[in-house]
């Protein structure tokens, strides 16, 4: 694949396929390793894409693929020592401190403001792992149902019943937060 | 989102129509044209979401960031010579090494020496070497060099004819004797 192509390809899909890796992820320094891994897999494996599934169900396979390659990683290969920038470029703290933590979602909540995309983020920790991902395809990621069904495999039912109980939960815990 | 719970019956439209989207029942995208409250609800959790998206995305220096590390990764792949390259060398290395050594023992036969059977080593001789030794005693040294040779030396004959003569030579003189 020439460069001018895959140039092509980034400037459309990069900010959706970050946003993929970034909403399974708890660092954006992880979502940036795991970022670079996926863009040389498609790089790689773009030319051989035959169309047989959507580019974008493709997609969230690598990322799931990447993010699982990612996490068996054993902790000898992490990049211990290198800083890590925020989203708002505001803060800067060394990778192991997020790793080293006991509650990485306590070490999240430190760095982040109370904006709230953020808080929207962090209640989907609140839901099952089967709620959250059927969620974050839906409203994250913008799958449709049946992509969500062509990308998970599972039927289509199977999906909605996840999706309504992960909206239901979604809707009363907005709730909470704005009383 | 922050007024107070629906009815029922608005709570499951909503649903429907958040999970469903354009797929949802006909009834339910009417109920939400005519139901403020659904519509406020729905405007305010797409809303939610929507600023949750923009939190996940990238900013544009860590875009730039990721994309240049990426293409220091490429470039050297592109650089790379084709797939087919060493693999066309190693056949032609492992094509050499199984020649040489299916070659290898014809040419130590021959390094060797023929083998040390009669017919063998008649056939490999550049000149023949006939050993008349005993056949006959000696001769004058004014007859021709094979005669001589018959007297008890070694003739070196140069093709079959000559051993043809040798042989009726021996046969005649023999014959005369007896």
């Amino acid at each position: 694949m020439d460069h001018t192509t895959f140039e092509q390809f980034l400037d459309r899909w990069q900010n959706d396929i970050y946003r993929m890796i970034r909403s399974r992820v708890n660092t954006p320094a992880d979502a940036e390793d795991i970022m670079q891994d996926v863009l040389l897999k498609l790089y790689r494996g773009l030319e051989s894409f035959r169309g047989e599934s959507r580019l974008r169900t493709w997609i969230y396979r690598l990322v799931k693929n990447a993010i699982a390659d990612y996490y068996r990683k054993p902790w000898w290969k992490f990049d211990w020592v290198r800083e890590t920038t925020f989203n708002d470029g505001s803060e800067r703290r060394p990778a192991w401190e997020q790793h080293a933590g006991e509650d990485q979602l306590s070490a999240l909540d430190a760095v982040l403001d109370k904006e709230q995309g953020e808080i929207i983020l962090k209640m989907t920790d609140r839901l099952s792992p089967a709620e959250k991902e059927y969620f974050t395809l839906r409203f994250f990621d913008g799958f449709s149902l049946q992509q969500m069904s062509e990308a998970t495999g599972h039927n289509l039912n199977t999906i909605k019943t996840h999706l309504y109980r992960a909206v239901k939960k979604m809707k009363m815990y907005l709730l909470e937060e704005s009383q | 989102m922050n007024s107070g719970p629906p009815s029922s019956s608005c709570e499951d439209r909503l649903l429907e129509l958040l999970v469903e989207d354009r797929q949802a029942s006909r009834d339910s995208h009417e109920h939400l044209a005519s139901c403020p409250e659904c519509r406020g609800q729905l405007a305010s959790f797409r809303q939610q979401v929507d600023a949750a998206r923009d939190f996940l995305a990238p900013s544009s220096l860590q875009m730039q960031r990721i994309r240049a590390k990426v293409w220091e990764k490429i470039e050297p792949e592109s650089r790379r010579d084709p797939w087919w390259q060493p693999a066309w060398a190693s056949t032609l290395v492992l094509g050499l090494f199984i020649l040489l050594t299916m070659a290898a023992p014809f040419k130590l036969s021959r390094i060797a020496g023929p083998d040390l059977d009669g017919a063998a080593l008649y056939a490999s001789a550049d000149s023949l070497e006939v050993m008349v030794d005993q056949l006959l005693p000696g001769t004058a040294a004014s007859d021709p060099p094979w005669e001589q040779a018959l007297s008890g030396g070694i003739l070196e004959v140069e093709n079959m004819e000559q051993i043809d003569n040798l042989l009726e030579l021996l046969v005649s003189d023999r014959g005369e004797q007896t």
